[in-house]
């Protein structure tokens, strides 16, 4: 067993890093390989990003934990819990950010797909800000069911668990590679590549953290199941569309 | 403010910023764990007061009011400039800036 203990200190330190990290390589990549769209509409599409990540982000997370919701509601301290700190998620943070982008967008009149830029940021992002979650150990509501395997981690309480947050990394670091392929794509797919490809691991992964299920599942899964339903079923709506570029 | 003004108001810019200081905000809650630990504060149990939590509740609250703020000014403002240029024949009006490169341009 590995000790590893709580440093939940870190968790802020390394949250602002991930944001600050991901912010870096998304004006990296679009300084070398430019932009669909002009400067202010791509401030438009980030401002929505932010604001329906942050939004999707706080609400999952709150309801994620829903006894704790159910108790605050039962005693009368909802607002209280409302305005707790904690309490986020990064599943509900992508389907809020794409959801708000997408509403933007329309209000906007940018026909362009634009989460392409944001692909390898967010990779990048999300593995930072999980070191933090894996350093914060049992402060943080990330943390791995117990297990005997050989490089299990020991977060302060004597019992060896999982280490799903570096399982984490290590496929986010695949997904950078594989969203970063230098091949041609059509517009759009490498974000859709990375959102099928971590919501899909999200469904895998969260079988081995001790949350509290609902139908065999925790609420983060069947959002990930959402999100994946609305990925298929704008992947076949646009279909021809996609097919046309690629021969293009 | 003339529609020049408005256009070069960095609304999505100070919305980003607003966005990502209440979300540094709510996570302000790893260090109220380890500032408990030290003995500083009381522990953080469910959703009880811990340390840092006056920090963070006022990084959340004037992030949180500057962010509705900008966002009512931001739809204010694109409301206004939408108004003032007028439909243009059965086009559908835009909200906000939406010139997006040509391809050509790429």
């Amino acid at each position: 067993m590995i000790p590893i203990g709580s440093h939940p200190a870190w968790h802020p330190v390394l949250e602002t890093l991930a944001y600050a990290t991901g912010f870096a390589v998304y004006r990296v990549l679009r300084a070398r390989k430019g932009d669909l769209v002009a400067e202010p509409q791509r401030w438009t599409v980030l401002a929505a990003a932010a604001v329906g990540a942050l939004v999707g982000s706080r609400l999952l997370g709150v309801a994620e934990q829903w006894p704790t919701v159910a108790e605050a509601w039962r005693s009368g301290q909802t607002l209280r819990l409302l305005v707790a700190p904690g309490g986020k998620t990064i599943v509900g943070g992508l389907l809020g950010g794409w959801l708000a982008v997408e509403i933007v967008k329309k209000l906007a009149g940018i026909r362009r797909r634009t989460g392409d830029l944001f692909a390898l940021p967010l990779c990048v992002g999300i593995a930072v800000g999980r070191i933090g979650c894996f350093v914060a150990g049992l402060a943080d509501d990330t943390y791995g069911k117990p297990t005997r395997l050989p490089w299990a981690v020991n977060l302060g309480d004597g019992i060896g668990r999982n280490p799903v947050q570096i399982y984490e990394i290590l496929f986010l670091v695949l997904l950078g590679i594989a969203v970063s392929i230098r091949r041609p794509l059509p517009e759009g797919a490498r974000f859709r590549i990375f959102m099928a490809g971590y919501l899909s691991w999200r469904i895998a992964i969260d079988f081995f953290k001790p949350q509290p299920l609902i139908a065999g599942m925790n609420l983060i899964q069947w959002s990930c199941l959402v999100g994946i339903a609305a990925l298929a079923l704008d992947w076949t709506l646009t279909r021809k569309g996609l097919h046309e570029q690629i021969a293009g | 403010m003339s529609r020049s003004q408005d256009r070069r108001f960095p609304f999505a810019k100070i919305v980003v910023i607003l966005a990502a200081a209440l979300g540094i905000g709510i996570g302000l809650c790893g260090l109220d764990y380890w500032l408990a630990a030290k003995g500083i504060g009381k522990s953080t149990e469910e959703f009880g007061v811990g340390p840092l939590d006056s920090l963070s509740l006022i990084v959340m609250l004037l992030s949180a009011a500057g962010l509705a703020l900008a966002l009512i000014a931001w739809a204010i403002a694109a409301i206004f400039r939408s108004l003032r240029s007028g439909p243009e024949g059965d086009a559908p009006q835009k909200l906000f800036d939406s010139e997006t490169r040509n391809d050509d341009q790429e």
